[in-house]
């Protein structure tokens, strides 16, 4: 019985995002079609590009949600610690069914980098001895000093591919070691 | 194989067990890193977080070793710091970090360059000594060169303080590793050379250059060091499953001062 509402909560989600993923496409088709006529992109345009992105983002999150098994997470972190801002709050914190201990945050970028608040995310990892896990979309790619934190650490990264999230960590972590 | 060497890159990596976040290892390590294989790799951007856009400059000394340094909060010694310095024409990637949190735990220097500067018949040599200027600018426990071009990879996550992942065309072993597989032990390994660095450890070559043949065209030449050293010692079998045997490492400088207690 709550395989069957879990699996019907993971199709919802996944429609959801696969929709709002489909609006991001159409931006960027929008955006290509600005670019080729030289024409700046209007207000409407603009508040339409950043609210598909971000519920492309939060159909991410609501997918990882039920792969993690927690819901969003309250709590602060690295108050008075973290890099530029008075704290951090993960989009994931505690004990997942699925993984254990984790500290997870949910990604819908073209590309990572070992900026401000993923290093801040690897300290408060280390600070609660709990995992990292990344929850990124199909597309993202990773900075090589990401790559080589995330090798350093233990860290893992879950895609969304096809539908399905996909451990694809040590497939990342190869290309560290490859000069392609 | 120059041709083919082109599209390398060789990584260089340290791990100690000091604490590195201070201003005498800070200025050192500028010092360093200007100056090392005669200055060719000497930074042009720098930064505390990607992406590394801050020009550098010996006038950027101060604000960097300031960001080096800094503990937070402010007072508690505690520090997570990272800095990352890069450059172009001879392409260059540095990783530096900075770690005294919780527990503790190994600080590093990683550095990435192109190989092609290295086929030169002078380059395992230069090679060596940026390796050397590592390990004792850090007072290394471990390190490693890899060569992009091995035919041995081995992929597996965390540090030295849980396994050595594979052996490389360069290994530096520090005294925790002399007294864990026994010094003259490694001086008999069936390597090209071992070359004392000295007050610091052995640096186990395995052939006489990073893109000798033994090395890229066969894992066999590493796999049977991995052998001759203890197996168990490295990832290769059901590693993270089945742990790794690991030296005893002294972690007090990595551990801060007054450690706070950290809950969810």
């Amino acid at each position: 019985m709550a395989q069957t509402q879990l699996a019907r909560e993971t199709s919802e989600l996944e429609k959801e995002y696969d929709a709002a993923r489909g609006l991001n496409k159409i931006w960027v088709g929008i955006k290509l079609a600005f670019k080729a006529n030289e024409l700046l992109p209007t207000p409407f345009a603009l508040s339409y590009e950043g609210a598909a992105l971000a519920h492309a983002g939060d159909a991410l999150e609501g997918s990882a949600e039920v792969l993690t098994g927690l819901g969003r997470n309250s709590t602060k972190v690295l108050e008075g610690v973290a890099e530029g801002v008075a704290f951090r709050r993960p989009d994931f914190l505690g004990f997942s069914p699925t993984f254990g201990n984790i500290l997870g945050e949910a990604k819908d970028a073209a590309k990572l980098a070992l900026r401000g608040q993923l290093r801040d995310a690897f300290r408060a990892a280390k600070e609660l001895n709990s995992t990292l896990y990344l929850f990124v979309a199909e597309e993202t790619q990773f900075s090589r000093p990401l790559l080589q934190r995330i090798q350093d650490t233990g860290a893992r990264v879950y895609r969304y591919v096809g539908n399905e999230w996909k451990d694809v960590t040590d497939e990342l972590l190869k290309k560290l070691r490859s000069s392609e | 194989m120059k041709a083919k060497a082109k599209k390398h890159f060789i990584n260089i990596q340290v791990w100690t067990t000091h604490f590195l976040g201070t201003a005498e290892r800070g200025q050192a390590l500028l010092t360093l890193l200007e100056s090392i294989d005669g200055g060719r790799w000497a930074p042009e951007r720098w930064n505390t977080i990607e992406p590394i856009r801050k020009p550098y400059s010996r006038d950027s000394a101060g604000e960097i070793i300031k960001c080096w340094i800094e503990d937070r909060p402010p007072g508690s010694g505690e520090v997570y710091n990272d800095l990352m310095f890069r450059r172009t024409k001879p392409r260059a990637l540095i990783l530096v970090h900075a770690l005294r949190l919780g527990t503790g735990g190994l600080n590093s220097i990683w550095m990435e360059l192109e190989a092609q500067s290295f086929l030169t018949g002078d380059g395992s040599d230069r090679l060596k000594a940026i390796l050397q200027g590592f390990v004792s600018w850090s007072d290394g426990v471990y390190g490693s060169v890899y060569y992009s071009g091995q035919a041995h990879k081995r992929t597996v996550q965390m540090t030295p303080l849980q396994r050595l992942d594979q052996a490389y065309w360069l290994n530096f072993f520090g005294q925790p590793y002399l007294d864990m597989f026994g010094r003259e032990r490694i001086l008999r390994a069936p390597c090209h050379a071992v070359v004392e660095i000295p007050g610091h450890g052995l640096v186990l070559q395995a052939a006489p250059r990073f893109d000798s043949p033994e090395i890229t065209e066969s894992d066999k030449l590493l796999i049977a060091l991995e052998e001759y050293l203890g197996p168990d010692a490295f990832a290769g079998r059901g590693y993270p499953k089945v742990p790794c045997r690991v030296p005893s490492f002294d972690l007090w400088e990595t551990i801060p001062p007054s450690p706070r207690v950290y809950s969810q």
